[in-house]
């Protein structure tokens, strides 16, 4: 009768397994999203009072709690004073809380954020006299804006005038163009610096809840809130524009601050090269092995290998890459061609180049095996056909062969695509950096600088994680970065596996 | 006051450029890790100053930099100890010349405890004690729990952390505080400082070490007590006075032949790194700023004029 | 007309061909090119690794010019030694130890260094000065070690000899090596870790000095030559690698990778034993979560789960083997090891708690009343049993610090310290079981699942025709047809978690121990080559030991792997017999 009713204790713990399984990759997943989006928000500031007096105003983080009793962490800011943004305060200690609406954070271009009040503003040394609070808000909100435009001039001014000049100087050979052109820096310089001091008109004279007081240039200032002042629609406003910062910014204070768009462009670029390098190769060599090469025992062996080499650790191909690519090849380039520049290596050192080279090696049997599988599914009277019809083997695989394996190849190069933007360990020996704010890609000749090094989110999150000044502060930025990498490969591979589903569907439908 | 300062930077800067060209080109710069944020702050700093020039960092171990000079890969290499004799030979041999030894900035080993450790202060002997398993400063016998140290009211077993061999700070340690000898097998090795202090902070009877700007607010540094006896803490004054036992000046190693001048991106970069507010980015990284007698014997070590 | 047309007809017939061919020819150059490169990584890592095992070899390099270079002559006086801290000399039969002291030589001790019928010969401190080579009347050369808080040096093994006559003299040599001459003048190469690597006959005459190029002059002041010493990775031999060695400042051997690059004054440890120990550690620490998991859920979804939902299910848990270890690693050392550490109880608890309360599910299941039954059935157990363990394990976790209170005396570290002896790294091997099992699983889970769902239906629908429940037409009949296919699902997961580099650099403390407790770190072949061949001096004995890793590495995985391949190949074939999917 317990036979046909149950099956025994065996069947739940398999199906635990899959809830298991389930329940910890939902987890993986919440603590990442909630992590990482959780830091754009902005939070409510809190003005606490202990039982010594002493008063403070920071943002409440984690808890802990040990034998001492639970505790709290606060992010504090105004480093200047107190040596670290972060305290942790035992809760029993703390009297009172209160959280008044007039309390700015202030993003700062130094020294990390401020926690405080705004006493004051200065224009050119002298104290502006403003009826009440909300006034003072408004005169410095308009300020910033003021300064953003000059800045936006400055910056214009820089990319257009300044940069466009110093690069021809640094191709210009002749003396009268060179004069030339240094006049007219000369003239681009002095108006930068107008604007420049004209930017450091004002300044915000600022004091904590403890009585400390500072007067800030607004030029030093990147974002300015008071959060206990704001309402869902300003909050949800705010955490847009801290996740486009984000996305869209370099990285600021050692990479503690910012964002991440050079590690966006230098994983996307770098995944690119590495497609159009293994793309070509990949699939020829797939169409040899299957098409053309004899069926024999050294093929199985070969297809055998390269099948295997799909599971050799990427590690292994960094090292590859740095013995062969950067040390061998690039050593050997730098000799020839840029010995004009040694001891300084242009190739002869990690870069671009190397990098999506060694990917593409790590690469190549993913596509090879996932083209491979496309083409033997073909059935092979299709090609009969084609042969019986007078078509030559080039055409055959032009005209039937290909196009019917071509959502295969698309399989196999988004598979690639997701192991690569994944790979951190291989890049670490041929040439990711730590913080190359100029992008491998710009307007100077040649435009694409594959010799250069990159940045990669992969490596930004082990970077910031790990060798960051402030591990705390650091914290949820890697926690974005983590979910934004994921989000990409899950992405990818999604589409991966619908292709798949697709071609299945498609061929399971061929006669065979 | 900052603002002022930077304002003579720039002032400073631009005309520099204006007669000896405009200040173009890219700076490399392998090395250091515990430098690592100081040198971004600067070339984040560089770049504001000097749109055309571009600083490239690669920061995994004061030992990649004497080894990027010798192969040439590099022109600056950050260490965060002195280059040794068999490093600059190699460099010697490979370059034909010395590279130029440039302080940067002080900065102080602190070891850091949980800050719900009880301990205040530890002798030198105590962390060879704790850290080494072959005790060349004379410990008698390993700690292995903190009971075992005298006066300690912290119980538990020691759990151990610090850098990785390639790292200065590692070197450094081992040197002034293992007297040279072995570290135990069982001394977590971290890529990073960060990661040191990370460590510690989450468990109660940890012990590290690292410099002492990566002071967060979970951990505490201990006081050390130096050969007169006196325990003292890791503050700008006990290093700058020299009493502070485990200290160390972070040094920049430029390849300049003799006789030849600075390229003007490299002078651009020493310009801003000696001047006030070089020093203070230093400060907000965590050091401690070079004395004004140290930072003019560079300037002059390097030929730039007296700004 | 016909004939023209028929000529263009047949030119384009023969351009075709022509094309034909050539396509082919380029498709084969590059298909064969490509995979030849991407097989060549093994040769390559190979040949870079060659030189480590290259026998040393003194030669004798005849010079031309007759006028000696200036040389800086040797120490003359063969039975005395300076080291960094101490002095020694010999003695007859004993070696007299002298310690340095603030005041000036100090008499520290005496030790007899060699058999009684002997006495010392020569004398020679080894570079570094922590370490000094014996040699005695009847041809023995030993190394002597200095331990910190012993008085007198500790002898190490005795090497193999160079004959049985007298040694005349010790010559340190750089790299820890040191000539010994003895009266027959004949050459022993001695490395302090690889011992006695090359011997052979000097030129007539005597050592007579260094040229300013550090060469080695040997002969008569009429006829003398260079010494060319080609021992540049003399301390590398099997046996270093992988058997304890006595290192200087230690009493005893050990297995030590300790590699310090800052100071040529450090003598380097290669010892690879740690490194793969810590290999496999971690593997097998990563396979202990991951098979169970994997198997059960491969196991479930194969047989148990409903089809429509195995559609959603097997893609969602295929999709973990996209997390990049990168983040996985993150996790675990920054966020889940500090967690661990605070919430030890809570979490072997865990260990605990999960599989019985899946248990617990299955038996409160058979209970339920056969309405409710049927809305929650065993097919869809995958989805609705989250929501129980998930209460399960919130419910440990909050009863975990009372159940410490009661059980452990308050604090479980020092419990397991003191009763079982276990000693809590942070950073440890559990952590990164759990991480990296949690990065092998999808690959183990995919290939079993494959396995098994690929088991001709008609195997199973037999047995249930005989009366067998689901699970015993698994255990009995499906999971043998498929155990090679499961097999080689392990193997691929093995070789993965052998690879994996960022989970195991981030999540452990990178301490080259070799214990098996579950609370010790590790370090691993993979994370050491990423930690350290940055730095590594190009063609140096380091670099290259690192590209021996490289090359272990590259061996087991492709090895593992082929096995797999090659087991899973035969148990396509015998589904094809069986009538199954092809």
């Amino acid at each position: 009768m317990r036979l046909s009713r149950g099956e025994g204790p065996w069947p739940w713990l398999a199906a635990g397994s899959v809830a298991l399984s389930l329940l910890l990759l939902a987890a993986l997943l919440t603590l990442l999203a909630g992590r990482g989006l959780a830091h754009f928000w902005p939070a409510e500031v809190v003005q606490v009072e202990l039982d010594d007096g002493s008063r403070f105003a920071a943002r409440p983080g984690r808890e802990e709690r040990s034998a001492e009793g639970v505790e709290r962490l606060y992010h504090t800011g105004n480093r200047e004073w107190l040596g670290t943004p972060w305290r942790w305060v035992e809760v029993a200690r703390i009297v009172e809380q209160q959280r008044p609406a007039e309390l700015v954070v202030i993003e700062r271009r130094r020294w990390g954020d401020f926690i405080g009040r705004v006493a004051g503003l200065e224009e050119d040394g002298e104290a502006l006299v403003l009826e009440d609070d909300a006034a003072q808000w408004a005169a410095l909100n308009a300020r910033l804006a003021r300064l953003e435009a000059l800045r936006a001039a400055r910056d214009a001014l820089r990319q257009d005038e300044v940069m466009p000049r110093v690069r021809e100087l640094g191709a210009a050979r002749d003396a009268a163009s060179r004069a030339r052109l240094e006049g007219e820096l000369a003239t681009a310089n002095a108006e930068i610096l107008a604007l420049q001091a004209q930017m450091a008109r004002d300044r915000v004279l600022l004091e904590s809840v403890d009585g400390e007081r500072l007067a800030l240039p607004l030029e030093d200032i990147l974002a300015i809130q008071r959060p206990n002042d704001m309402r869902l629609p300003a909050k949800l406003g705010a955490w847009g524009t801290g996740v486009w910062r984000f996305l869209s910014e370099g990285p600021r204070a050692a990479n503690t601050a910012g964002g991440v768009w050079p590690a966006i462009f230098g994983t996307v670029l770098l995944v690119l090269l590495m497609s159009a390098l293994v793309a070509p190769f990949g699939v020829l060599a797939a169409i040899y092995l299957n098409e053309i090469a004899h069926q024999g025992r050294l093929t199985r062996l070969v297809r055998i290998s390269v099948r295997n080499l799909a599971g050799v650790p990427s590690i292994v191909y960094g090292v590859f890459g740095l013995g062969v690519f950067v040390y061998g090849i690039g050593g050997s380039l730098d000799e020839w061609f840029f010995s004009d520049q040694l001891p300084s290596p242009t190739f002869g050192t990690g870069g671009l180049l190397w990098a999506s080279l060694t990917l593409a090696l790590l690469t190549l049997p993913v596509v090879i095996v996932a083209t491979e599988e496309g083409l033997a599914r073909i059935p092979d009277h299709q090609r009969e056909g084609a042969l019986a019809l007078g078509a030559t083997r080039l055409e055959t695989l032009r005209r039937v062969v290909v196009p019917m394996a071509l959502p295969a190849m698309l399989t196999g190069m988004i598979l690639a695509v997701a192991r690569a933007a994944g790979e951190v360990a291989p890049l670490m020996l041929v040439g990711v950096a730590k913080l190359a704010p100029q992008v491998p890609l710009d307007a100077e000749f040649p435009f694409l600088h594959l010799e250069r090094k990159f940045m990669h989110l992969g490596y930004h999150i082990f970077d910031v994680g790990f060798h960051s000044g402030d591990v705390e502060a650091a914290l949820p930025l890697v926690y974005a970065t983590a979910l934004l990498l994921v989000l990409v490969i899950l992405l990818l591979n999604l589409t991966a596996i619908l292709l798949r589903h697709h071609l299945k569907a498609r061929h399971g439908a061929l006669p065979r | 006051m900052q603002r002022l300062l930077l304002l003579c930077c720039l002032l400073m800067a631009w005309p520099l450029s204006a007669d000896e060209g405009i200040v173009v080109g890219s700076l490399d710069s392998v090395g250091s890790e515990t430098l690592a944020g100081l040198m971004l702050r600067w070339g984040e700093r560089l770049e504001r100053q000097h749109p055309g020039v571009r600083l490239q960092l690669q920061a995994s171990g004061s030992a990649t930099a004497p080894a990027a000079l010798a192969a040439g890969t590099s022109r600056l290499g950050p260490m965060s100890r002195r280059m040794s004799a068999a490093e600059r030979e190699e460099i010697v041999a490979r370059q034909g010349h010395p590279p130029l030894e440039i302080p940067l900035a002080l900065d102080a080993l602190a070891v850091f405890v949980h800050r719900h450790h009880q301990l205040e202060a530890l002798s030198l002997a105590d962390l060879d004690a704790i850290f080494s398993d072959t005790r060349r400063c004379g410990a008698p016998e390993t700690v292995n729990r903190w009971e075992m140290l005298p006066g300690s009211s912290q119980r538990g077993s020691v759990a151990r952390h610090g850098r990785n061999s390639v790292s200065g700070t590692h070197g450094v340690f081992k040197r002034q505080a293992l007297c040279g000898g072995d570290f135990r097998l069982d001394v977590s090795e971290h890529t990073g400082s960060a990661a040191v202090v990370a460590a510690v902070a989450a468990s109660p009877g940890a012990i590290g070490y690292a410099g002492a700007g990566y002071l967060t607010a979970g951990v505490r540094a201990v006081a050390l007590e130096n050969a007169g006896g006196e325990a003292l803490t890791p503050t700008a004054d006990n290093v700058l006075n020299g009493d502070y036992p485990l200290s160390r000046a972070l040094y920049l190693y430029v390849n300049l032949p003799p006789g030849e001048r600075l390229p003007p991106s490299e002078a651009a970069f020493f310009e801003l790194v000696l001047s006030d507010a070089g020093q203070s980015l230093a400060e907000e990284s965590g050091f401690i700023a070079l004395p004004e007698s140290q930072r003019r014997e560079a300037r002059a070590l390097l030929g730039l004029e007296e700004g | 007309m016909t004939d023209s047309a028929t000529t263009s007809r047949r030119f384009r017939q023969r351009l075709r061909l022509f094309r034909d061919r050539l396509a082919t020819g380029v498709i084969s150059a590059c298909g064969i090119g490509v995979i030849g490169a991407v097989l060549a990584i093994g040769v390559f890592l190979a040949v870079e690794v060659a030189p480590l095992f290259v026998a040393p070899e003194v030669r004798e390099q005849p010079t031309s010019s007759d006028a000696l270079p200036p040389l800086a002559s040797l120490p003359t006086d063969t039975l005395s030694a300076a080291g960094e801290q101490q002095q020694w000399q010999a003695d007859g039969r004993e070696l007299v130890v002298f310690q340095r002291t603030a005041s000036g030589l100090q008499l520290s001790g005496r030790v007899e260094a060699v058999p009684p019928s002997r006495r010392v010969t020569a004398l020679v401190a080894l570079e570094g000065g922590r370490a000094l080579l014996v040699g005695d009347d009847g041809g023995g050369v030993q190394r002597w070690v200095t331990v910190a808080d012993q008085a007198v040096p500790a002898p190490t093994g005795h090497y193999q000899t160079i004959g049985e006559l007298p040694i005349r003299q010790l010559i340190a040599l750089p790299g820890r090596q040191a000539l010994a001459v003895n009266e027959a003048n004949r050459l022993g190469l001695y490395q302090a870790i690889g011992g006695l690597r090359w011997q052979g006959q000097a030129p007539a005459g005597e050592a007579l000095g260094w040229d300013d190029q550090g060469h080695l002059w040997w002969g008569t002041p009429d006829a003398a030559s260079r010494l060319e010493i080609d021992a540049e990775h003399a301390e590398v031999s099997w046996r270093s690698l992988w058997l304890p060695q006595h290192y200087e400042g230690h009493a005893v051997p050990q297995q030590r990778w300790q590699t310090s690059v800052s100071d040529s004054q450090d003598e380097p440890r290669y010892g690879l034993a740690p490194l793969a120990w810590g290999t496999l550690k971690a593997a097998a620490y990563a396979l202990l979560v991951a098979i169970p998991l994997a198997l059960g859920a491969a196991v479930h979804t194969a047989c148990f789960m409903s089809a429509g939902l195995r559609a959603r299910i097997k893609p969602t848990l295929e999709l973990m083997e996209a997390l990049p270890g990168v983040v996985l690693g993150f996790i675990a050392g920054l966020v889940l090891a500090p967690w661990v550490e605070r919430h030890l109880p809570g979490v072997l608890a865990l260990l605990l708690v999960l599989p019985l309360g899946m248990l617990a599910g299955g038996s409160l299941w058979t209970r339920l009343s056969p309405r409710l039954r049927q809305r929650l059935p065993l097919s869809w157990a995958g989805l609705w049993l989250i929501p129980w363990l998930a209460l399960l394990a919130a419910l440990a976790l909050w009863l975990s610090p009372s159940l410490e209170r009661w059980w452990f005396d308050g604090d479980m570290r020092t419990w397991l310290e003191i009763q079982l002896g276990l000693d809590y790294a942070s950073r440890n091997a559990m952590i990164v079981g759990l991480a990296m099992g949690l990065a092998v699983m999808p690959t183990i889970y995919a290939l079993a699942e494959d396995a098994l769902s690929g088991v001709p239906k008609s195997l199973a629908e037999g047995a249930a025709a005989m009366g067998a429940t689901r699970w015993q037409a698994l255990w009995k009949v499906v999971l043998p047809a498929a155990s090679p296919g499961v097999f080689a699902a392990l193997m691929i997961g093995a070789g993965r978690a052998v690879g994996e580099t960022m989970i195991v650099l981030m999540a452990t403390g990178n301490t080259a121990v070799m214990t098996a407790s579950p609370f010790d770190g590790l370090r691993s072949l993979s994370a050491n080559i990423a930690i350290e061949l940055p730095e590594a001096a190009l063609g140096g004995t380091h670099y290259r030991l690192l590209f021996l890793s490289a090359l272990l590495l590259f061996v087991f995985t492709f090895s593992v792997n082929t096995l797999a391949e090659v087991v899973r190949g035969r148990l396509r074939r015998r589904y094809q017999r069986l009538g199954g999917p092809t």
